[in-house]
């Protein structure tokens, strides 16, 4: 327990007489929400799940974090201040941001608070009566969003204190406070969706796709903003012109948050206020009476085993082409039978776990709107700079063409990595010869999985936009990224696939590591920046490339167990 | 004497599927109760409605006389419970899950954290009694479920495969543990699948198969009823649907061509 959450445990306390009116145990209230507010505090928060999950462990101060977190996306928000000449435009764009940003971070985390399915072996079984449950349960979850959105609102309090004086923002925080509940209905209409079209045990990995969009919006968000508020045409707009607006919650906040800090109402400002005030109170209330009780059922059923095994049944008997073309594929591929389970394996593992989507798919969304960005950046004659090869187009070019590693090596980055890395038992107890027979197979899984479309999109955009004389670029580029990502998993994966646990990602990859890691794509790319002319030469070169490429995959082949962190963990610790 | 747990025509559906079907016993106070029976016989969700975990029942269960329907809270205090599966808040230290599960149960902290102490170093754990649980072994966590079981000296305890993952030393402690605690007058409510452990710690052994009591009584009478000599062959004899060597031989055969 941090500051915040004694104060916030001790605000949400205050009501004792009243809670015990109710029939509530306080003591058991408050022994429940400080387990849970602690424990809160040592789980990684949404916003470090992405990048921090490996220090689980040592996570002590995930709710200073997660705030801290909130107050700076809540700084982003400021810029809404920028725009528009009147104070309803700047606060519907204040309140549209902030619902939408609120209800994506707790979207992805609100599950562990809205239902922890341990509670009903711990502390259902102990003499606690139901309504102290239930109490806990909502004083829980009203901890965990004030934690969210006080930081996320504070920069934009400020700003209404400067714009519009000290009395507008007690207004403010009342709206703030509606425009909360708001945020808590989209994420249980979001859920109550999910459930609906999917099974339970499917909803934690439609969770997880949420999660990976909205780390590419917050990437983009960053990356955009400060380019919009350079447009000075922004500066005078006035939202209320827009038509329909009206029917737009976020504006209704503002409209009424304006009329009540300089007490003028039209007669639109009456019906905004009445809107602003209702329509949260009654989604609320729609929250509490219908959709919690369904989920608390539906959510039972996600680690119940009865519904899980009869499924498991059904998939067998029916044939499934998409593996048998994956056999096929790993045939062709591969080398031998250890290389082909390797592939095989590896290629299962990375379409179904969970933990190395969520690490691995941002990156083709970073690399997507880095390329937008590029592209912004050159202006309007892109295209014939394109079709026309100029200069600019030859570095514009290859600087997608290479970018576009950063996916390839983030895969292979994760390749080693699982939090069931404790399954990696059976490569140990089987009679494998070379280690790395099934370390090259899980490469090469992992360069079809994830390069293979990249080389695809260049080779129809390409030829269609600059036409059949860019190939022997495109390859030599492709076969360049291809040979420097298995240099890299030559040096860098000395583990066999998911056999090595997440929590030892941090230790031996240092920044500078990672940095230099990037720098031999951008080396490589200026290379064929200089030659990128003569046809002759690159051909030579993409030859070169590709018998590279084979043969660094060969070396990998024949690391032996001495070479593997794994061997030399276990031999330093003695036999266990 | 009263009976201490008094179940009477329990049933239970799942759905359409019936899981529990007629059951019926008495348990005295100072009985040790092996509950045993093959997977999906019902043992758990008879734990479950003893725990006061599930309600939509039908029949009738007494903890003291009392119906567990109607007085949860007050059945749910004079049971201690040691779920199988070791579910615990694993980012919590031992001390600080003990004080959650001791004031669910309204003791002091003060009486918490001196139990809490005293079982906790007799198990071994003194020394990790502030460290996080998520770096426990099994075994570790397994003691703290037991000490968090027995905290607030329950008149029942219901021990649900308590000794996964013990070592051997700390399987006599609990085994020995059991059969003090009867003697001082506790009901021990013991599932298991580990016979001869069933068989040595209890004075009475419930077997259940598909939702029905099958046989109900202390070893050596189900031993001159049955005619066989071990609990493991009763429980075989009970409750097998094939023979159990034949499916031995099936697997050894497997490896023909």
């Amino acid at each position: 327990m941090n500051i915040f959450d004694s104060l916030f445990l001790y605000i949400y306390l205050m009501p004792s007489g009243l809670y015990k009116r109710l029939g509530i145990n306080i003591v058991h209230l408050r022994a429940i929400l400080m387990a849970k507010l602690t424990m809160d505090n040592r789980r990684p928060a949404a916003f470090q799940q992405m990048r921090h999950s490996k220090e689980k462990k040592e996570l002590n101060k995930a709710t200073l974090k997660t705030m801290l977190a909130s107050f700076f996306m809540g700084l982003l928000f400021l810029f809404a201040f920028g725009i528009g000449h009147d104070l309803t435009t700047k606060l519907t764009l204040f309140f549209s941001m902030f619902i939408f940003m609120l209800a994506a971070t707790l979207i992805t985390d609100f599950t562990s608070v809205l239902i922890d399915i341990r509670d009903n072996l711990i502390i259902l079984p102990k003499p606690v009566n139901d309504s102290t449950f239930l109490t806990a349960r909502l004083l829980h979850i009203a901890i965990h969003v004030n934690k969210m959105a006080l930081p996320m609102a504070f920069p934009a309090m400020i700003a209404v204190i400067l714009i519009s004086g000290f009395w507008t923002l007690i207004p403010f925080l009342f709206f703030l406070l509606l425009a909360t509940m708001v945020s808590i209905f989209l994420i249980n209409a979001v859920y109550i969706l999910i459930l609906k079209i999917t099974t339970p045990s499917k909803f934690q990995s439609i969770i997880s796709y949420i999660q990976i969009g909205f780390a590419i919006l917050i990437y983009g968000g960053y990356q955009l903003v400060p380019r919009i508020m350079e447009n000075s045409v922004m500066k005078d707009i006035s939202i209320s012109s827009v038509q329909y607006i009206r029917f737009f919650p976020p504006f209704w906040f503002a409209e009424a948050c304006n009329s009540l800090s300089c007490f003028t109402f039209g007669p639109n400002a009456w019906i905004s206020t009445g809107l602003a005030v209702f329509v949260p109170l009654g989604s609320i209330y729609l929250v509490m009476k219908y959709f919690a009780p369904a989920f608390n059922q539906k959510l039972g059923l996600i680690n119940s085993s009865t519904v899980e095994s009869n499924k498991i049944i059904k998939k067998k008997q029916g044939f499934n082409p998409a593996y048998s073309r994956i056999e096929k594929l790993a045939t062709m591929l591969t080398k031998d039978r250890r290389e082909y389970m390797g592939f095989v394996f590896a290629w299962k593992m990375m379409g179904r776990s969970r933990e190395f989507k969520l690490k691995v798919y941002p990156a083709f969304g970073y690399v997507i709107v880095l390329l937008a960005m590029l592209l912004l950046k050159s202006g309007s004659q892109l295209f014939s700079d394109f079709a026309d090869m100029t200069s600019k187009g030859k570095s514009l070019f290859l600087m997608i063409l290479y970018f576009s590693s950063f996916i390839l090596i983030t895969a292979i980055a994760q390749l080693s990595y699982s939090d069931k890395s404790k399954a990696g038992w059976i490569f140990l107890t089987a009679p494998l010869v070379n280690p790395g027979n099934v370390i090259v197979g899980a490469v090469k899984a992992a360069m079809i999985q994830f390069y293979t479309p990249v080389i695809l999109i260049f080779t129809i955009a390409g030829t269609l936009i600059v036409g059949p004389g860019i190939l022997p670029n495109l390859l030599l580029g492709c076969f360049n990224v291809l040979s420097i990502c298995s240099l890299i998993a030559y040096f860098n994966l000395r583990e066999l696939p998911f056999s090595v646990a997440t929590s030892e990602a941090a230790k031996g990859r240092t920044v500078i590591r990672s940095m230099i890691t990037l720098i031999i794509p951008a080396a490589f790319g200026f290379f064929q920046w200089l030659i990128f002319d003569y046809l002759w030469i690159v051909a030579i070169f993409a030859t070169l490339s590709i018998i590279a490429t084979w043969m660094v995959l060969g070396s990998i082949r024949n690391l032996g167990w001495e070479r593997l962190g794994s061997y030399s963990r276990n031999n330093a610790q003695g036999p266990n | 004497m009263d009976p201490i747990i008094s179940i009477q025509n329990l049933c239970k559906f799942f759905g359409s599927k019936q899981v529990l079907n007629q059951i019926s016993f008495d348990i005295m106070p100072g009985q040790v109760i092996g509950y045993i029976g093959p997977n999906g016989a019902g043992k758990s969700t008879t734990v479950k409605i003893l725990c006061g975990l599930l309600s939509d029942y039908s029949g009738q269960v007494f903890i003291k006389g009392k119906d567990i329907r109607e007085n949860p809270v007050e059945s749910k205090r004079l049971i201690g419970f040691v779920p199988e599966i070791a579910e615990l808040y694993d980012v919590l230290t031992p001390s600080e899950f003990l004080g959650l599960i001791g004031a669910l149960y309204d003791l002091s902290p003060e009486t918490v954290s001196e139990r809490a102490d005293r079982m906790l170093d007799a198990f071994g754990l003194a020394g990790n009694k502030d460290q996080r649980m998520d770096t426990f072994s099994k075994g570790m966590k397994q003691k703290v479920l037991i000490t968090s079981g027995l905290l607030h000296n329950p008149d029942i305890i219901i021990l649900d495969e308590p000794l996964s993952g013990l070592d051997a030393n700390s399987v006599i402690i609990v085994k020995e543990l059991i059969s003090k605690m009867a003697d001082s007058g506790k009901t021990i409510f013991y599932c298991s699948h580990m016979m001869d452990i069933v068989e040595k710690v209890s004075d009475r052994i419930i077997l259940i198969n598909e939702g029905v009591v099958v046989a109900d009584g202390s070893f050596e009478e189900l031993k001159q009823k049955q005619g066989d000599s071990s609990l493991e062959q009763i429980f075989a004899h009970l409750t097998a649907t094939t023979s159990l060597s034949e499916a031995s031989d099936k697997l050894m055969n497997a490896f023909e061509n």
